[in-house]
């Protein structure tokens, strides 16, 4: 059978955490790469192109999971995948320092019967252990070609994609192994298949129904599911009550639980198979990555270590983030200065100045900083030490309730909320995964970072990068606090155990961390070039419409040419005048804003926010900043350069400093640290929550804003 | 350390009470479905001989199983019975 050219082929990589399954997507499809977008998709998915020999293959790239068994989201969503939309192929990728561990997925993969490649990776480390292993003969014991690959460096993607083909073109020549579980398990496997083949819905058509009495073994619950929905309900009650009847038996003979049976019997599969063909040297016992644990996750040293980490991270971010911001923001300026003066003045001009560069060139500035701030965390993830901080947070945060596990959801949140909420899925308990969520609006996310670099730095030139430490550390007081009273009233129970692999460490590549930073750093973009493009746009049109009546504008007209007239008879000096038709065009320019649509919001709304000390243009600034944090920052722009002639980059900074005090500053900082991140991330939330938790979310965290700065400016207002 | 029970002769040690760099065969795997099945799919079987690597009698431990180094919480530790293996023949 030969293909058409020009065929679509869809493979899916499998593979656990820390297989490298992440370098060999990267590698096989390079920049072609597409992550889903997160609002909307009912799942996110990494998906990429590669043309070879003349066929289109699409790359999935699946959850990394240890199991497919339904215990955690990422298992769900990479077995329906393969279930639901059976791939063409699928690469099993593991890591063949860890054959025995990482196989045990493979064996699931086995039982799905799914057309099957092996991608042994990390190969270059396998060989340099000196472990010899006969590939032949565990391809065949495995059923499925095996690849040796090494991701990190590319090394056997087109062998991969030749074994690939290969199995695709060739379906005859496929084996099918089956992993046997013991007589006892057998018989009982047997009576289920049985029961399964007598009902009418067409179950084998979907499923492998030998795969579908072990699950009903492991009392699977979302198989459970599924049959439910499948079945005829007298069927389904049968099916259950013949199932439990089987567990009860196994229970009884053998007294372990279904469950480990056929666990070990997986185990059982793949050290059968690795005895035969593994020919393994002793290994060191300590191994460089436990010497280096010795001091990073040293009970004495790991907390501080980690603390010196981050407060290096942030010092990178923000000291050497300066230099190419303040490029960026000098690039705009001159573009500004350039368009004033090429184009006559008019709408047009007050659109492309005050509302697309104030507003997007205001975020576009900060992309360094967010790229550097990406860049720090996809080290943080990509060497191992991320798995660390779990383990040497995990004492911390069982005092709030929760454990290890949720603080990299948390610690990724100070990049962006939405993959912070995404990356909740790993953990089990829903409880937990609620109580996580809810607590990482206040991991304060890069898109509030443009606030603070602005309002630090205008109000606390000389510390700014101590100020804005200051309110990160704010940010995770309230989350553990927030945990503590979640915990305590709607979220019972104790935390799920602890458990988590502590992958080796492994320097990362720069390939690895560029693509990393890139995809989320395209996704700021991204947001820059439409979200907040559209409302930098409404924005300045708020703030322009409807315009000031010609009376008023005449009448000030009038007033400067009076005040020209006096100055070029010498009846008042050149400062008197300069000053004087300052005042008129503020005048003119104040009265332009009262009179706009903004400026009617921001007033209408300027009682609700006056007690935390902000006046209406703070107000209007948190009003669009629901749309993304950014936007503050962009409608400040827009409001600013609107009332100012003067269109430097220095001039918003003088603007705002001359506007506010340094209460009022950081209160605002505190503010926009305290209410939920943005929209987007709101649609995400409920994706993953549902609309009860929604709610919660957005009323609990614009309460807990109004009510700290209220606080903080009520007592405050008192010292200063 | 351990949790003794007066009626076995041999205490019932738990990971919890392992001591550092001694090996250890697992006993049982707790039950509850959700833990079960983690456990099982990152190596921990019954039978199972693992290596503690760090234990610091408070917080989490590490072991090693089936090559790999997995960080365990207190709270399971105490819920995972083993015995102790004689430690000389350790390295």
């Amino acid at each position: 059978m030969v293909e058409a050219k020009n065929s679509q082929l869809i493979i899916a990589l499998a593979g656990s955490p820390n297989s490298g399954k992440t370098s060999i997507f990267n590698n096989l499809t390079g920049a072609m790469q597409h992550v889903g977008n997160y609002p909307g998709v009912t799942v996110e998915q990494k998906t990429g192109l590669r043309k070879y020999r003349g066929y289109s293959i699409k790359v999935f790239d699946l959850p990394g999971t240890y199991s497919l068994t339904a215990y955690t989201l990422d298992e769900i969503v990479a077995r329906n995948y393969i279930i639901n939309e059976k791939p063409d192929v699928v690469v099993s990728i593991v890591d063949s320092s860890n054959l025995s561990r990482n196989l045990y997925l493979s064996t699931q993969l086995i039982e799905l019967d799914v057309p099957l490649v092996f991608a042994f990776n990390m190969s270059d480390i396998f060989k340099k252990s000196g472990t010899e292993v006969n590939l032949d003969l565990l391809s065949v014991l495995l059923g499925a070609p095996i690849v040796q690959t090494v991701g990190s460096k590319g090394t056997g993607m087109s062998e991969l994609l030749d074994k690939v083909l290969e199995v695709h073109e060739n379906p005859q020549a496929r084996k099918r192994v089956n992993l046997k579980y013991g007589d006892e398990l057998e018989n009982e496997v047997s009576k289920i298949i049985e029961i399964l083949k007598k009902t009418q819905a067409k179950l084998s058509q979907k499923f492998n129904l030998r795969w579908l009495a072990i699950k009903l073994f492991e009392q699977d619950r979302e198989v459970l599911k599924s049959l439910k929905v499948l079945l005829e309900e007298k069927f389904y009650t049968d099916l259950v009550k013949a199932a439990e009847n089987s567990i009860n038996h196994i229970k009884n003979v053998s007294r372990d639980m279904p469950e480990t049976i056929i666990a070990e019997s997986r185990y059982g599969f793949i050290n059968g198979a690795l005895k035969e063909t593994l020919i393994e040297k002793p290994q060191n016992e300590v191994s460089a990555s436990d010497r280096i644990d010795r001091v990073l996750i040293n009970r004495v040293f790991g907390l501080p270590i980690f603390a010196i980490i981050m407060w290096l991270m942030f010092q990178l971010v923000f000291k050497v983030g300066d230099y190419p911001m303040n490029w960026l923001a000098l690039g705009f300026s001159r573009l500004s200065q350039l368009l004033s003066t090429a184009l006559p003045a008019g709408l047009l001009k007050s659109l492309l100045i005050d509302g697309i560069i104030g507003g997007v060139g205001g975020i576009l500035v900060f992309t360094p900083k967010i790229m550097l701030l990406f860049i720090c965390i996809a080290l943080l993830e990509d060497s191992g030490y991320m798995a660390r901080v779990a383990f040497i947070m995990d004492r911390v945060m069982h005092k709030i309730g929760l454990h290890g596990k949720s603080f990299i959801p948390m610690l990724i949140g100070f990049g962006c909320t939405i993959p912070a909420y995404m990356c909740t899925r790993t953990l089990e308990s829903k409880n937990d995964r609620m109580i996580t969520m809810h607590i990482n609006t206040f991991m304060s996310c890069g898109g509030r970072l443009p606030i603070y670099i602005l309002f630090a730095g205008i109000f606390f030139p000389k510390n700014a990068g101590n100020i804005i430490f200051s309110i990160y550390v704010i940010g995770i007081v309230f989350a553990v606090l927030t945990a503590k009273l979640l915990r305590a009233t709607r979220f019972k129970g104790e935390a799920e155990p602890f458990v988590m692999e502590l992958p080796t460490y492994r320097v990362p590549t720069v390939k690895g961390v560029l693509i990393h930073m890139w995809e989320r750093t395209w996704l700021y973009l991204k947001k820059a070039g439409t979200i907040i493009l559209a409302i930098s746009i409404i924005v300045w049109i708020l703030f322009t419409f409807p315009r000031i009546g010609n009376a008023y504008s005449e009448g000030c007209s009038e007033q400067l040419a009076v005040l020209e007239q006096s100055f070029s008879l010498g009846d008042i000096s050149e400062k008197e005048y300069k000053d004087s038709a300052l005042v008129i065009e503020g005048k003119i320019a104040a009265e332009k804003l009262a009179h706009s649509a903004a400026g009617k919001i921001g007033r209408f709304v300027e009682p609700v926010f006056k007690p935390l000390g902000f006046d209406w243009r703070l107000s209007l600034a948190s009003i669009s900043g629901m749309a993304g944090k950014e936007v503050v920052v962009s409608t400040m722009g827009t409001l600013f350069s609107l009332t100012n002639e003067n269109k430097d980059s220095q001039s918003l900074r003088s603007a705002i400093a001359g506007q506010y005090n340094p209460l009022v500053g950081y209160n605002f900082m505190l503010f926009s640290l305290l209410y939920f991140p943005c929209i987007a991330s709101l649609a995400v939330f409920r994706k993953e929550a549902g609309t009860k938790e929604l709610l919660f979310q957005i009323g609990y965290t614009l309460g807990l804003a109004w009510v700290v700065s209220f606080i903080v400016f009520q007592v405050g207002r008192i010292f200063i | 350390m351990g949790n003794s029970r007066h009626t076995i002769p041999s205490p019932t040690l738990t990971l919890a009470g392992a001591v550092q760099g001694r090996k250890y065969k697992i006993d049982k795997i707790p039950g509850g479905h959700c833990l079960n099945s983690r456990l099982l799919s990152l190596g921990f079987l019954p039978g199972e001989v693992i290596l503690v690597i760090n234990q610091s009698g408070w917080g989490p431990l590490t072991v090693l199983v089936k090559g790999s180094k997995i960080a365990l919480g207190r709270g399971i530790a105490h819920k995972i019975p083993v015995q102790e293996l004689d430690y000389k023949s350790n390295g």
